[in-house]
């Protein structure tokens, strides 16, 4: 089971702060699509309508092809995890997973058992008793185990160590494999995350910049390495996003595709071509957008 | 299958305030123990715990519909129930708790009664609005039953205030509470000149009238569940 989401010409006003700009996009069901975006773009915005817990102040949020806001049969499919502030919850850990499994029709206790012991989780602690990373944590158990069809995680592994995190990781892609459902991660954790995305969609300042199956992604750009003056003078009239330089070998990142004859060029001058990180393509199509 | 989400929610809700109230009871009950036994002028009659419990319980119920909004209402929604589906379970559960509450009450009351022919307590206890007369008896209860309710939704009506509109619209809602006080005041007790009502409507003339008072409680109670509605149907839920 997995839900597809489309935004038409959503716009959202606090007030007079615009916090998205006519944004019209479609998710596909039975993927995951990492959601990226810089500090304050929108990100969260975008994702607390889709939870249909605010009402868009223009436009429509569909889920599977229906307006999702007060649509029951469509808020039952969406969870959406996010870093909540638990420092009044005096809930044990076990309570919230109940409530979870109590509301979820998909709820698979096994699995967050499993989960539970995997992140170690005390579950007769309360839950303002725990770390930052074991509150984290404690969501997303909480979200993968209920496996609604349109699960959502923002920026969910906030203050999770990086085993923590590498676990998460698995666990979702392992269960994406056997329960498909669509994801939607929102991060900044940029290449750290990349290899989970089926499909990438980068917002900023409110508005949509790219919404691209990875590969198309990647494919924008390109890193080229070898000896620094060759790499110097085959990428001097291309857009470089970043460069690294390590004695005379030098590895630069260019923004465009390479057609053919740039890779004979650059086969020619010994060089490796190999794909442009997210992270750095990111990066530069969001700091354009500054300027 | 929508109505069976709302009445999880009910039974959700429903079940934590119980035992919320549970806790309640027995402070009240030691409470009023030791009204019985310790803080009595040992000559004039103590109130029957069902007299004793009626306005404790009030505030109790009030309480309650303060804190659904604030405990369960995200807590809910994120777990993917629709507004009018929590809407709909917590009605049902209010409309529930205060019968249980009722009940409740009127149980200890009535060990209360028991324990009385049996053990010699250092004061009399004035049983009469419960144990009296079957009309008066069945009044009282209807009376306790419906002002619990009462209380429970104007707590839940300040509850969604504060929830919604913050601090500052919030007091306005304190404000409508003590309207909805003022008249229940007026309906069941027929003292709506210490309260507010009294500076709005002079004319108004004490109430004594028991159709009066459930005809006037049973509208206000509706009232407040259909601005409930109103109030719940399009809220941003906070994160």
């Amino acid at each position: 089971m997995a839900a597809s989401v489309q935004l038409n010409h959503v716009t959202l006003k606090f007030k007079k702060f615009e916090a998205l700009k006519d944004v019209t996009l479609t998710l596909e069901a039975g993927k995951i699509h990492g959601l990226i975006g810089r500090n304050g773009a929108g990100k969260t915005s975008l994702l607390s309508l889709i939870a249909a817990f605010r009402e868009p102040t223009a436009g429509e949020v569909l889920v599977d092809g229906s307006p999702v806001f007060e649509n029951p049969e469509k808020m039952e499919q969406v969870a959406f995890i996010y870093d909540k502030d638990y420092k009044e919850e005096t809930e044990k850990v076990k309570k919230l997973v109940e409530v979870a499994a109590y509301y979820r029709p998909n709820f698979d206790q096994e699995f967050a058992d499993h989960l539970l012991k995997r992140f170690k989780l005390p579950v007769n602690k309360p839950v303002n008793k725990l770390s930052k990373g074991m509150q984290s944590a404690m969501n997303v158990v909480i979200g993968l185990a209920s496996r609604a069809p349109l699960t959502i995680f923002d920026e969910a592994y906030l203050g999770m160590d990086a085993p923590a995190r590498e676990i998460f990781y698995k666990e979702l892609l392992n269960d994406q494999a056997e329960h498909p459902r669509t994801f939607i991660l929102s991060t900044h954790l940029v290449s750290e995350m990349d290899y989970l995305f089926d499909h990438v969609v980068i917002i900023d300042q409110g508005t949509l910049l790219l919404n691209e199956p990875y590969e198309t992604v990647s494919s924008q750009g390109a890193s080229i390495t070898g000896s620094a003056e060759q790499v110097d003078a085959f990428t001097s009239d291309m857009k470089r996003l970043n460069e690294q330089q390590l004695g005379g070998t030098k590895s630069v990142m260019v923004y465009g595709e390479l057609d053919d004859q740039q890779r004979t060029e650059a086969h020619s001058r010994k060089l490796e071509i190999g794909p442009v990180s997210l992270q750095d393509l990111f990066i530069h199509i969001t700091e354009e957008e500054v300027q | 299958m929508k109505s069976e989400r709302q009445s999880k929610v009910a039974a959700h809700v429903f079940y934590q305030q119980f035992k919320w109230s549970l806790w309640f009871f027995s402070i009240l009950f030691v409470i009023h123990l030791a009204r019985i036994f310790f803080l009595n002028s040992g000559v004039e009659a103590v109130d029957g715990f069902f007299i004793f419990a009626y306005q404790p319980v009030n505030v109790f119920m009030l309480v309650c519909g303060i804190m659904i909004v604030y405990v369960f209402m995200g807590q809910h929604i994120h777990q993917g129930i629709s507004r009018k589906e929590w809407y709909k379970g917590t009605a049902l559960s209010a409309i529930g708790l205060a019968l249980i509450i009722t009940l409740v009450t009127l149980l200890i009351n009535g060990i209360q009664y028991v324990l009385q022919q049996f053990v010699s307590l250092p004061v009399a206890l004035d049983n009469a609005i419960a144990f009296g007369t079957f009309e008066g008896a069945l009044a009282s209860i209807a009376g306790f039953y419906f002002n619990a309710l009462t209380f429970y939704m104007i707590g839940w009506m300040i509850g969604i205030g504060y929830y919604r509109f913050g601090w500052v619209i919030g007091f306005g809602f304190v404000a409508l509470a003590l309207v909805g006080f003022s008249l229940n005041d007026f309906f069941w007790e027929g003292n709506a000149y210490s309260t507010l009502l009294a500076s709005w409507v002079p004319q108004f003339t004490p109430n004594t009238s028991f159709v009066v008072a459930i005809t006037g409680s049973i509208l206000l109670i509706a009232a407040l569940f259909v601005f409930m509605v109103s109030m719940t149907k399009r809220v941003t839920i906070k994160m």
